[in-house]
């Protein structure tokens, strides 16, 4: 059976920066990339989730923790086109039973764009991978198309040589004779217009990719094959071949709301705290063991009263029963609102400084999780005196403050989701 | 506990508000005025135990601070205890006091509550106003103590349809009750627009919804009922006292617009004082926030449930009114130096039920009521008093 794509998901970010995505404050590679898979259709968990350009930025265990995945493998491969590819099609056949996800994330660098894309892999029917290839720096001012156009035959190598697709190509400054004399040389290969670049994902390789292939996947036409390319001024050209077998859900697009205009994080390290912490404090050793109360509701049903605790203490709250305890996940969407502040700039623990200098002031809600269970939460994406008691809201998880050095993490609510409608099936 | 009942026998007060003093200086200085408040005087030496009430805002003395307490007090060599439950400090080390008393284990007890917080920086300010909630849920939620009342007041407004007015007029009536008292941080009156106008801290709460930061002390002089009248004719006797606990997060209690910890306090320290609540003269309630003292009205069953609003709006709860509330200015208008609050209510209650409070005194007051939260209600204390 061949790899196929069985579902794509696309978080943008909620801010911009300039002409870009950026993120809002409170996101970051690994919200973005959390987000991404968490928007992919109910599925296995996956043994193996693929961070594409995720740098060292995302860490192993917190992706396995908040999967809930003990023995989850992570594996981080390079930025760019032909690494993403190459993890999608791998040329081994599907290994494991389980279904593989791959992440395309964008660094958060320089002029590029970010956000992230989903990538469900399975064995099942859907856009099969038929094959990936590469050529290496392509002098844009001297095109030898023949090269090339081999190099790309070579990607559908299991496609019949006389069989009929698309190209699809992302070739955001190539020369218009240059992709004249490609098209000339793939007769069988009709050039769709390559998907216009989106200026929100900028100059990012990565995500550019993902999002033609993304765009691919939902376009293409039962049985239809398409070779797909991306060529980049000074790095190598990719292609990856594919053909659907059956059609992709259509499962929307979400984030760029702008809900903090001008918002943006400065990428890399978390701005440190000034001096030594002082007053309220969680060590980390703390943080860490609250994680599966604080990133995915986890509580403890008593098996003698019936009682749920929240958040997880290692006995019942209720009658004290400390044995046997069924650890559960409370629902993370939905939630009613019981009680809605909105905390006004000078009003916030220091630990949120920075950020209610980008965005000022914020909702806090307690929303409730179950009969009597009840959450704290920050309301993100939405703007301040939004929320409502008797409202609804969702969870996602973001950045919450930094402490010595590092981010802290925690599901905060968001308003209910507002997937955008399908008119636009290559967003 | 006839012979072991405690009494105040004196009682000291600082100006409330940004002060020049240091903590050292507002402690002595309350302590003096304790001391000199005595009517046939005491000596330092007849105190064998005392209490501090201290949050040890902006971390001025964290650790020990009972030992400074014995150096301003000048009482060196008596056992001193730091108690500390955030802004009930001082209503718990007053009942570690009267405990001491009526175990029979001391005569004369020196309880003093104390903090010194504008000498902060800003920063360092809003780094500490939070420390008394809960840190993993609330506070690092984005919430300090203003969010979390905020919570508590949105809910009591959708639950039984509280109007701004009535949060409004809890402040408008303590900033009257603040003009009377030379004491008090605020001494000028508000109307209720401004309150309505002001800016918002944490919705639905302005800024005139929140009690200020305040630097000062106050300590009271506990004697024995077998010593007693050997310092004054008219010891104010405490009658009962109760104190309760409850879950350090609102969102892991029973109620979001109730304080079970203030429930329970006032149940247990009425049922020791025997009298019932139709007998009190007056409330020294914790009004931290304007909905606070709405909550506390009905906690303490002075209002049903919803009901807190309508008697204030009713002008029950003014000076003159049914049942004064706050005649000092409360936490609102007097200052809340957060250590310091519950020694200083128990302060207002000597000078009330002695007919002593000049301007704001309450006419013919016999019997007093004290109430004090940690935070938003994972500790409080009531407390009880009578002229006989």
């Amino acid at each position: 059976m061949t790899r196929s794509i069985v579902a794509a998901a696309r978080v943008r970010p909620r801010a911009r920066s300039g002409a870009f995505d950026a993120p809002g404050p409170d996101e970051d590679l690994f919200t973005l990339a959390l987000e991404a898979v968490e928007r992919l259709p109910a599925g296995p968990v996956p043994e193996t989730v693929h961070l594409v350009g995720s740098a060292a930025e995302v860490e192993d265990w917190s992706i396995r923790e908040v999967l809930g995945a003990p023995t989850l493998q992570v594996r981080h491969h390079a930025a760019g086109a032909s690494s993403l590819f190459a993890v999608l099609a791998q040329s081994s056949p599907f290994e494991g039973p389980g279904a593989e996800v791959v992440v395309a994330l964008d660094p958060l660098s320089g002029a590029g764009g970010a956000g992230a894309v989903a990538f469900r892999i399975a064995p099942t029917p859907g856009l099969s991978l038929l094959g990936h290839r590469e050529r290496g720096h392509p002098d844009w001012k001297r095109p030898d198309a023949s090269e090339w156009t081999d190099a790309g035959r070579r990607a559908l190598g299991e496609l019949p040589e006389s069989s009929s697709g698309q190209l699809f190509l992302v070739a955001p400054s190539a020369p218009p004779v240059l992709l004249q004399r490609w098209a000339q040389r793939m007769p069988g290969f009709p050039v769709v217009s390559a998907p216009p670049s989106d200026p929100a994902v900028g100059a990012s390789p990565t995500l550019r990719a993902a999002l033609a292939l993304r765009s691919l996947a939902l376009g293409l036409p039962n049985g239809g094959s398409a070779l797909l390319a991306v060529l980049e001024p000074g790095r190598a050209t990719s292609f990856l071949g594919a053909r659907s077998d059956a059609p992709l859900p259509w499962i929307g697009a979400w984030g760029g709301s702008r809900a903090n205009p001008g918002a943006g994080n400065s990428p890399g390290a978390a701005p440190s705290l000034d001096g030594v912490s002082e007053g309220a404090y969680l060590s980390r050793a703390t943080y860490l063991s609250e994680l599966p109360s604080r990133w995915r509701f986890g509580a403890d049903r008593c098996p003698q009263c019936h009682q749920v605790t929240f958040p997880v203490r290692g006995f019942c709250r209720h009658c004290g029963t400390a044995e046997r305890l069924e650890r559960i996940e409370l629902p993370r969407n939905g939630l009613e609102i019981l009680a809605a502040t909105t905390v006004a700039p000078g009003a916030q623990p220091t630990e949120f400084d920075p950020q209610v200098e980008v965005s000022g002031a914020y909702d806090v809600v307690i929303a409730a999780l179950a009969p009597g269970v009840r959450v704290t939460l920050q309301v993100a994406d939405a703007p301040p005196r939004s929320s409502k008691i008797g409202g609804r809201v969702d969870t996602r998880l973001r950045r919450l403050y930094a402490m010595e050095g590092e981010w802290r993490y925690g599901l905060k609510a968001v308003p209910g989701d507002a997937v955008e409608p399908p008119t636009d099936r290559s967003a | 506990m006839t012979g072991r009942r405690a009494s105040v026998v004196g009682a000291g007060h600082t100006r409330f508000g940004v002060r020049p003093e240091g903590p050292r200086e507002l402690l002595r200085a309350a302590v003096d005025g304790a001391f000199q408040s005595v009517d046939r005087g005491a000596v330092r030496s007849d105190v064998t135990e005392a209490f501090l009430g201290s949050l040890g805002f902006s971390g001025w003395q964290i650790g020990n601070a009972s030992a400074v307490l014995a150096e301003e007090a000048r009482i060196l060599g008596a056992p001193v205890t730091h108690v500390e439950n955030a802004c009930a400090s001082a209503g718990f080390a007053l009942r570690a006091g009267v405990a001491a008393i009526e175990s029979g284990r001391q005569d004369l007890v020196l309880v003093a509550g104390l903090e010194k917080m504008t000498d902060a920086p800003s920063r360092r300010r809003r780094y500490w106003l939070g420390v008394s909630g809960d840190t993993e849920w609330e506070r690092l939620a984005g919430l300090t103590f203003a969010g979390v009342y905020g919570l508590i007041a949105s809910r009591h407004m959708a639950e039984f349809g509280t109007p701004a007015e009535a949060l409004a007029q809890v402040a408008v009536k303590n900033h009257a009750n603040g003009a009377l008292n030379p004491n008090a941080q605020f001494q000028k009156p508000v109307t209720r627009e401004k309150v309505l106008e002001a800016p918002r801290v944490a919705d639905p709460l302005g800024l005139l919804d929140c009690c200020p930061v305040t630097d000062g002390a106050a300590a009271v002089l506990l004697a024995s009922e077998t010593v007693a009248k050997r310092f004054t004719d008219t010891p104010i006797y405490v009658s009962g006292t109760g104190a309760s606990s409850d879950s350090l997060a609102l969102q892991e209690r029973a109620s979001l617009t109730s304080l079970a910890a203030t429930r329970r306090a006032a149940d247990a320290a009425f049922r020791q004082a025997g009298f019932d609540r139709s007998a009190v003269s007056l409330l020294e309630v914790h009004d931290c926030f304007t909905i606070a003292e709405l909550v506390a009205l009905e906690d303490l069953g002075f209002a049903p449930p919803g009901g807190a609003a309508r008697m204030t709006l009713e002008g029950e709860t003014r000076l003159g009114g049914r049942c004064p509330v706050n005649p000092d200015g409360g936490l609102k208008a007097k200052g809340h130096p957060i250590g310091a609050t519950g020694a200083s209510q128990a302060y207002e209650v000597f000078l009330q039920l002695r007919g002593a409070a000049g301007r704001r005194q309450v006419p013919h007051a016999e019997r007093a009521l004290t109430h004090n939260v940690g935070g938003s209600g994972a500790s409080a204390t009531v407390t009880l008093f009578s002229v006989s």
